[in-house]
């Protein structure tokens, strides 16, 4: 039973649906070797300025061995980056890694950051940042802070994780430095002698004594005068050997508590100082420690620094600035006019590099590290050159953190720190997606290509626009944006297509494919044809009319008599049966061409056949909504259950079939299946060691040619059965996400379905509620026109016929489309505001003696929506030519794009779905090397259903 | 004049010897100067300075000639129709614009009916920084505090004080100890801190009773605990100072260099004052007898309020000078009397004694701000209320502009329109104690550094 968790975690995690840019880390899928190459497809080596392209990284025992255009040598194992960036591991300047508070002394050189550094905790956000040396700050507030330390951010070797513990001093010129707590240390056992003394005021408390009290502590600590003033005479600091007592005249008992061999190292130039000053006259004292102490001093966030940038150069001071944002949070500040707020300059490294300093960049306090890169771009953004951005995380920020021999560049002999980015350092969409530590990778992102970018020269997106530059972002099968040089985010799968030209899939207003016979051709129209059942969506006939664009059909089988067959729109290119299904219904054919008295009676009692059926339809849903708010008990009826009419089909009973998975757990599936025509509805129930999961629906089923296939949620993903039925076994693979396929073999226990929970579910019951009417499928198209969810479809030629159609169906309020109406070609013109979409087949160029007559142009001049469709199985393929066809005989080509997309989703009440390319429309598209209609033009991808279903760049190549 | 400070040496300490004195004041202005600064070991150039340090001189600046219907130059008669022709940071010629021509290359910048009037002098300036950092009260007097590291001249209240025509600054520690450290004389603009230098140290700030009092015992509660505090303090820079003259003169060794006793030393060369926060005459006779008089030091009362100025005679004779404010008028409550407090100190009287004091004169006279306790730029607005209670006109610039750079020692610099000083001056509408008054142009170092938008507030 101990398993059984485990077991629900194994099932859980994979099949959870995986998010954007979701982390997977796997710290320890550490390399084949700590030897080996990686192929970049850019390699940044941290100076700013070398950026190699298709460049190898080798790697040896854990160090860089060579960096360039070289093949390494064939045994090493490669990791291939792609076409991906490569550049040094992160260093970063500052962090808040240490968590430790500030102690109430306010001198203490002797703290080590590094003491409050948690080497055990894992520091995803950092690896996730790139970040692969890490500053440590002693603290933020007092006057002397303490020691900083650079460690690796993961490793295994907790001392070689270590770069450095003796960093710098850090001491504070800001107002940290002149608000330290008074410290209270009672004496334990008080006595007259011993008494109890008041709390200690530490100073300084003002600024005006910040220098004062350092250079006391300095000349202390060095057992040497310091001159007070720089241009005085060093000649009067003689001897300089004994300790001068001329600091401060505190007597307090912690004043010299602390160690000061940190403040003599920096006196003698083996420690650097880190001073942290935010305002200009702050910068100016450290300016002048500096001067007088002649010690190596990194400035820490001088966010005031362009007035003194020149003089702090001079004095060779560098710098570390954090940029001061909050990106995706509130950022406090100025809500008290009358406090004064410290006015953050986003220029700061800017001006502070113009002049000359060295200086590195990190995010704000509070940023998480995994956003590092951006808040470096940000100072790219206020003036920064690149390549010295680029140095602010390598070589510069290395340097000033005095570890640059080991870290921040990729040079032979430096540690192999380095990380894989999915695209420029400073993009906003860019990612790290994995992080090496001396040849070790420490983070690894996974990524889920969900999101889709297609970018081309320019998008028609249906809707009459046209989008330069144009990007289609795709998830989940719809349009997520179309726009002008969208940014893409992170995890997309981009496709570049600079030149080319986008368009919505085009749609084939009168189609047979996938009613093809087989020895009898194609079938006649009926208005009870469930064509969505009949048609599979992987008929080999769909896909050269999918390499021509053509993702939406709009199937009928051939017209006979006035109610012909109904029209079903289908996907060319989708992936499943669900998918290609757009509409079971969008339309119904009709014939008429009758002229004369009482002619239009038959379509009349047509449509008052149509409209009684419908009302029946909406009586009952009116009923049944009184019923369900309690209004109107109605008479008990009862309902015989259905007849279990299907115990002779090859599929409906119960099936159990055992899984092995991964060779450790064994699960028994039950599987509970009913047969409807090809639908196969039920219920999955698995059983782990003897204990049964709760049962799930099948969410579709369909049973076809022998094969069957099941789809089901199973802990939040989709799993999939499929498989061949045949004498009661059902054999085949199930899939239940990343788990990968396991093989599946099921045998029929019963051949009567257990009356699965999907069936039972209330149609009418004995509970009182209205009788549902009868589905009638001869008029169901009609019922759904007159819902305006479908159109009639009437093929009709004389002008006479034409016009009848036309004031019969508006009067009626009926969507409806004119099917090759020559009659209006006739110079007789429709009322006016009377516009219906008139559909086209290919024919609509003819010869009239020796001039050339174009309908559709003709037609689209009248201001009538044309509509194409071809007519043809084969030939569907050829519907955008015989649309370019008519654009070479005059027909405007923004109307030869409508008529093969948005018209025809309008007239059949499809354009919630496709016909253009707008948020949250199928993504349906058509990708062209050139002008859609020139003949020279080749189609380059389709994509249907949000899927690249064709792909022909390389052909094109 | 050091005649006069060695009669005062052996000192008067008795209340009835200072009474001692002519039955009636003599006359205030009676030509050349009315109180001579008792400083006689100021070396005689700056070049001499040893632990002072001077600011830079000459910098760059364009030519310029600058013509106004008036030009007040304060140490001569007023110029109607003159000019003043500046180029690198100093005053080249002034005179009548008929007698003086515009030399080549220089820019005629022609003020019209303005008055062109020296840039102003700040005795007692806490607004040289951004930051008012000024007053780290914890030990009773610090010697090693410096206001120098804390000066920033590109915020608000300095600016302010450039509109408000103050050109030279002493910038002072504050008074919550009862020794705040070194203050520094600053131009009120320059390229930098360092380019707007004028003398560092300008003074030592000492403070006596009143602000640094504190009932909480943790520091000075009482004058003469204060006074002991800095006493001592100041004798150990006097013995420091000592033994370097004793090396000096080859009677010793070298002393060992110590920064904070080291600008201690510059007291007692003279090469810098004090600036005593003192006030009411019980203190300001302290401030007399225990600095001036027997410490020896170049001494400058920067507060004297209250009834201070009862002291006037026995300051004019120590030749102690008085930058008096940031208050104006004293109501004394004994006569019902609103006492106008810089017109007592310059002229003297009565004050309560039986009779009559002589009074400082229109060269010991001197008037501050304790910016921002007065809004640096209304400096001129306390002299114009000095003037109201009785302070001649006259007197009333020179308090703000001589007299000031006279008590602090760098007269030979600022203070005045003089060929050789320093091209500091503002360019007013009308009389610069006239309340209506506003400054147009500003000019430092030769630099024109403020011009006033009419579209705009002045500051």
């Amino acid at each position: 039973m101990r398993l059984l968790p485990l077991l629900l975690s194994l099932l859980a995690l994979p099949l959870t649906p995986a998010l954007p840019a979701q982390r997977a880390q796997a710290p320890d899928e550490a390399p084949p070797q700590d030897s080996f190459a990686v192929r970049c497809g850019t390699l940044l080596l941290g100076d700013g300025e070398t950026a190699l392209r298709d460049a190898w990284l080798v790697v040896r025992d854990g160090k860089v061995a060579a960096v360039g255009a070289d093949a390494p040598p064939p045994e090493l194992p490669v990791v291939d980056a792609g076409d991906r960036v490569v550049m040094p591991g992160l260093v970063a300047v500052d962090t808040d890694l240490v968590a430790a508070d500030d102690g109430d002394y306010t001198v203490t050189p002797d703290v080590l950051a590094i003491d409050g550094f948690d080497f055990e905790a894992r520091l995803w956000d950092a690896l996730e940042g790139g970040i692969t040396s890490a500053y440590l700050s002693p603290g933020r507030e007092r006057l002397v802070s303490g020691q900083g330390a650079v460690v690796k951010t993961a490793g295994r070797d907790l001392v070689a994780r270590v770069l450095t513990e003796n960093a710098c001093l850090r001491v504070n010129f800001g107002d940290g430095g002149v608000q330290a707590p008074r410290v209270f240390e009672p004496t334990v056992h008080p006595t007259d002698e011993d008494p109890l003394e008041p709390a200690r005021v530490q100073t300084p408390t003002a600024r005006i004594s910040v220098l004062a009290e350092l250079r006391a502590l300095f000349a202390d600590a060095a057992g040497r005068a310091l001159s007070s003033d720089p241009t005085s005479d060093p000649a009067n600091d003689p001897d300089g050997a004994a300790p001068l007592d001329a600091g401060l005249r505190g007597t307090g008992s912690s004043e010299n508590r602390f160690d000061p061999s940190a403040l003599r190292a920096v006196t003698s130039g083996r420690l650097p100082l880190r001073a942290a000053a935010w305002r200009a006259a702050d910068i100016r004292r450290a300016l002048q420690l500096q001067r007088e102490l002649g010690a190596r001093t990194v400035l820490e966030n001088p966010q005031e620094i362009a007035p003194l940038a020149e003089a702090a150069a001079a004095q060779g001071l560098t710098a570390v600035f954090r940029m001061p944002v909050l990106l995706g949070r509130g950022n406090p500040g100025g809500e008290d006019r009358a406090q004064d707020a410290l006015e953050p300059h986003f220029d700061a490294p800017a001006r502070a590099a113009a002049a000359g300093m060295k200086v590195a960049v990190a995010p704000w306090q509070g940023m998480p590290l995994r956003d590092y890169l951006v808040a470096v771009a940000l100072a790219v953004r206020h003036g920064l050159p690149r390549a010295q951005a680029l140095r602010a995380v390598g070589g510069d920020a290395a340097a000033i953190l005095g570890v640059d021999a080991r870290v921040g560049t990729l040079a032979p002999g430096k540690d192999a720190d380095f990380v894989v980015l999915s695209g420029d350092p400073l993009a906003i969409g860019t990612m790290v997606e994995s992080t090496w530590i001396d040849g070790r990778r420490a983070f690894q992102r996974r990524t889920e290509g969900q999101l889709l970018a297609v970018r081309v020269g320019a998008i028609h997106d249906g809707a009459g626009n046209v989008v330069r530059h144009g990007v289609l972002l795709v998830q989940d099968g719809k349009v997520k944006a179309v726009g002008e040089d969208l940014s893409v985010p992170y995890g997309a799968r981009v496709i570049d297509l600079p030149d080319a030209v986008m368009t919505p899939g085009f749609v084939d207003s009168f189609s047979h494919l996938g009613l093809a016979g087989d020895g009898t051709g194609v079938p006649n129209g009926a208005a009870d044809q469930r064509l969505d059942l009949a048609i599979a969506h992987d008929d080999p006939m769909f896909r050269p009319a999918l390499e021509a664009g053509i993702t939406t059909l709009l199937v009928s089988g051939r017209d006979g008599g006035l109610v012909s067959g109904r029209v079903a729109a289908v996907k060319t290119g989708a992936r499943d049966h669900d998918g290609m299904v757009l509409a079971p219904v969008c339309g119904q054919r009709l014939v008429f061409d009758a002229i004369g008295p009482d002619s239009q009676k038959p379509l009349q009692q047509l449509l008052e056949r149509g409209k009684k059926y419908a009302k029946a339809w909406t009586d009952y849903d009116k009923a049944l909504a009184e019923w369900k708010a309690g209004k109107k008990p109605a008479p008990a009826v009862t309902t015989a259950p259905p007849a279990d009419a299907a115990a002779a089909d090859p599929v409906t009973g119960t099936w159990e079939a055992e899984l092995d998975i991964q060779g450790q757990f064994q699960v028994k599936v039950v599987v509970d299946l009913r047969l409807e025509g090809t639908a196969v509805t039920g219920t999955v129930q698995m059983s782990v060691r003897g204990r049964d999961l709760p049962p799930v629906d099948i969410t579709s089923g369909s049973f076809a040619n022998g094969r069957a296939r099941l789809e089901f949620s199973v802990m939040g993903g989709t799993a999939v059965i499929e498989g061949a039925i045949a004498d009661d076994v059902f054999e085949g693979t199930v899939q239940m996400g990343p788990m990968g396929e396991q093989a599946f073999k099921a045998r029929r226990t019963a051949k009567t379905s257990g009356g699965s929970k999907t069936r039972s579910r209330g149609k009418e019951s004995a509970d009182g509620s209205p009788k549902k009417p009868d589905v009638d499928e001869a008029l169901e198209p009609l019922r759904q026109a007159l819902e305006q969810r479908a159109a009639l479809v009437v093929r009709v030629q004389r002008f006479a016929a034409i016009r009848a159609v036309v004031e019969l169906l508006t009067a009626e309020k009926v969507p409806f489309v004119l099917h090759d109406p020559d009659g209006l070609l006739d110079g007789e013109l429709l009322p006016d505001g009377v516009r219906p979409p008139v559909l086209l087949e290919p024919d609509v160029v003819r010869e009239d003696g020796p001039r050339v007559e174009n309908d559709a142009a003709q037609l689209a001049d009248q201001d009538l929506p044309l509509l194409f469709g071809t007519g043809d199985c084969a030939g569907a393929r050829f519907l955008p030519l015989h649309a370019a066809y008519a654009v070479r005989y005059g027909l405007a080509p923004d109307r030869a794009l409508l008529a093969l997309s948005a018209n025809a989703a309008r007239a059949f009440r499809l354009e919630h779905r496709i016909g253009t390319l707008q948020r949250g429309r199928d993504a349906d598209f058509v990708v062209f090397s050139g002008d859609p209609f020139e003949p020279t033009s080749r189609v380059l991808l389709v994509g249907c259903n949000g899927a690249v279903a064709v792909d022909n760049r390389e052909v094109t190549k | 004049m050091k005649a006069i400070a060695r009669s005062f040496a052996p000192l008067l300490l008795a209340a009835a010897a200072l009474t001692q004195t002519p039955t009636a004041p003599p006359a205030a202005d009676d030509g050349g100067l009315s109180l001579e600064v008792w400083h006689p070991n100021r070396p005689a150039t700056e070049a001499d300075y040893q632990v002072a340090r001077w600011g830079p001189r000459g910098l760059p600046s364009p030519g310029y000639v600058f013509r106004a219907d008036k030009v007040l130059p304060v140490t001569g008669p007023p110029i109607q129709d003159g000019v003043v022709v500046t180029r690198n940071g100093t005053i080249e010629a002034i005179g009548r614009a008929a007698d003086v021509p515009v030399p080549d290359g220089y820019e005629l910048v022609d003020c019209g009916d303005a008055w062109i009037v020296p840039g102003l002098v700040e005795a007692h300036c806490h607004i040289a920084s951004k930051s008012f950092d000024l007053n780290d009260t914890v030990h009773p007097t610090n010697p090693e505090f410096r206001t120098l590291d804390l000066i920033t001249l590109d915020h608000d209240q300095i600016e302010m004080a450039r509109a408000g025509g103050v050109s030279t600054a002493l910038y002072i520690p504050g008074s919550g100890s009862n020794m705040g450290g070194f203050g520094t004389i600053t131009k009120t603009w320059g390229r930098s801190p360092e380019e707007a230098l004028v003398r560092f140290p300008g003074s030592l700030k000492i403070a006596q009773a009143g602000n640094p009092e504190r009932g909480a015992g943790d520091l000075g509660s009482g004058m003469m605990g204060m006074s002991d505090g800095i006493r001592q303090t100041l004798l150990d820079g006097k013995r420091y100072h000592d033994a370097h003259v004793a090396f000096e003169q080859g009677r010793g060794e070298k002393p060992k260099f110590d920064p904070t006793l080291e600008l201690l030393r510059g007291l007692f060369r003279h090469e810098f004052p004090l600036s005593v926060h003192t006030q009411i005459y019980q203190v300001v006779l302290q401030t007399l007898t225990e600095l001036r008089l027997e410490l020896g030091l170049w001494t400058v009362i920067v507060h004297g309020t209250f009834d201070g100025y009862r002291i006037c005679e026995d300051a004019w004779r120590a030749g102690m000078p008085v930058a008096n404010g940031p208050r104006q008028y004293y109501f004394d409550r004994d006569t019902g009397c609103l006492e106008g407090l810089a017109a007592n100190w310059y002229r003297g009287g009565a004050h309560g004694w039986r009779t009559p004091v002589r009074g400082l004169g229109k060269d010991g006279i001197g008037i501050n701000t304790d910016s921002p306790v007065v809004p640096q730029e209304q400096l001129t607005l306390q002299a114009a209320m000095a003037v109201r209670l009785g302070l001649p006109h006259e007197v009333g610039l020179r308090a703000l502009t001589i007299n000031n750079a006279r008590f602090f020692g760098i007269d030979h610099r600022v203070g005045s329109l003089e060929v050789g000083k320093d091209a500091d001056l503002g360019v007013w509408s009308g009389d610069p104690l006239d309340p209506r008054s506003h400054v147009r142009t500003f000019v430092v170092n030769g630099t024109i550094c403020y011009r006033r938008d009419p579209n705009r507030p002045a500051w």
